[in-house]
């Protein structure tokens, strides 16, 4: 991992630490904004937690470490503008959220971003089963995740009065 | 049985033999209901509390539109009539008085949204920068979905995960638990399920098999009608 040198990050990540997953897609992000906007929970899907094939872990970043999100954002969007991509907000989670899945939080400080830090999924690459296992705390992740939104993109979602929740006469 | 109004302009659904013939060649496959449980749809109306009398209506739930209704309603004997008393001024056009008939060419309520997910899983692996599912993996999803739309009433989420493979992803009302079918890129599936007392997956050789053989079961313990 590309850690840069000279950072000063605190060991091991505290337990009530929030730590928060880079969102991009137009529609999960929407999706998810929308539900937020009926008063919801934002169901968040498992597949933002699965690690790419052959690999470990996913990358977060430690929200309570930097000054304000303006300056987690600031990055985010320096690092998804890179790729082409347009930075919509994290999903984010507790250190503790993420031990109840089964995996643990490792702060990897990066030189483009010294906030970096990966959730480790504890699971061989030579294990039985291991895509189900590795499913498995993906699941449990999305479960326990709560959606930040960011950006200029959610004035573009409208809900009709008719879709708030009533019931019938 | 039900107390009613009768507006002289009311209509009714009721429909020849012939006609109902006809309708049934152009029904999708399973749409086999149960008779003793039926699925009625209307759009525009309103229904006063005491509008089902004896029935048992077991749902009534309003959709995305104001007044459309989704109304299930339980143990009704084949052909008898069921009145549902209504507002006139509000749906001058629309039926107050219907036969219910042995199984209505109705798609559950949500199923349509699911299938809409479903063709647009390909879209949506290549906004995430996954592998799209399968061809295999999009037929067995489509087949479970019909299957549990018939006995599920809360909406699942479809999306593409990792492998080719596809998530039929049910929550809890609070959001934060649930039930999640996998439909492998090779036609297998596995289901994830709370529970702390064992591995949590389960998986068959037959994805379309997944709700049968556990789904239903887990979907069940976990509070998901």
């Amino acid at each position: 991992m590309d850690v840069a040198a000279g950072q000063d990050q605190p060991e091991p990540i505290a337990d009530g630490e929030r730590l928060g997953r880079h969102e991009w897609s137009e529609t999960s992000a929407k999706k998810a904004y929308r539900q937020l906007k009926l008063g919801k929970k934002a169901n968040i899907r498992a597949n933002k937690f699965e690690p790419r094939t052959g690999h470990n872990d996913v990358s977060v970043d430690r929200m309570d470490l930097a000054a304000d999100e303006d300056e987690l954002a600031k990055l985010a969007e320096e690092n998804t503008t890179r790729e082409g991509k347009l930075f919509r907000g994290w999903y984010t989670l507790t250190a503790h959220d993420v031990a109840e899945a089964g995996c643990r939080a490792r702060p990897t400080p990066l030189s483009e971003n010294p906030y970096h830090a990966d959730i480790v999924f504890p699971v061989a690459l030579n294990a039985d089963n291991r895509q189900n296992e590795i499913r498995k705390r993906a699941i449990e992740l999305a479960y326990r995740a709560l959606y930040v939104p960011w950006g200029d993109w959610q004035d573009e979602v409208t809900i009709d009065k008719s879709e708030l929740p009533s019931t019938v006469a | 049985m039900l107390s009613s109004v009768f507006p002289s302009h009311a209509l009714t659904s009721r429909k020849s033999e012939a006609h109902r013939k006809s309708e049934a060649h152009h029904r999708p496959p399973r749409q086999e209901l149960d008779p003793q449980r039926v699925f009625l749809s209307y759009s525009n109306v309103r229904f006063p509390s005491d509008s089902f009398g004896d029935f048992d209506v077991s749902r009534v739930k309003r959709r995305k539109h104001e007044r459309d209704y989704n109304i299930t309603v339980n143990r009704l004997p084949t052909g008898r009539t069921a009145i549902i008393q209504s507002h006139e001024h509000i749906v001058p056009t629309m039926p107050v008085a219907m036969t219910i008939p042995e199984a209505l060419p109705t798609l559950g309520t949500w199923l349509q949204e699911a299938l809409r997910q479903l063709k647009g899983s390909h879209e949506c692996a290549t906004e995430e920068e996954l592998s799209p599912p399968s061809a295999l993996a999009i037929e067995k999803a489509d087949k479970l979905l019909r299957e549990m739309s018939e006995c599920v009433e809360s909406a699942p989420d479809i999306y593409p995960m990792r492998e080719a493979s596809l998530a039929i992803d049910f929550r809890t009302p609070d959001g934060r638990s649930g039930v999640l079918f996998v439909i492998e890129r090779d036609g297998s599936g596995t289901l994830f399920y709370p529970t702390r007392d064992s591995d949590g997956w389960s998986s068959v050789a037959d994805a379309a098999d997944l709700f049968e053989k556990r789904g239903a079961d887990e979907l069940k313990r976990a509070g998901i009608r």
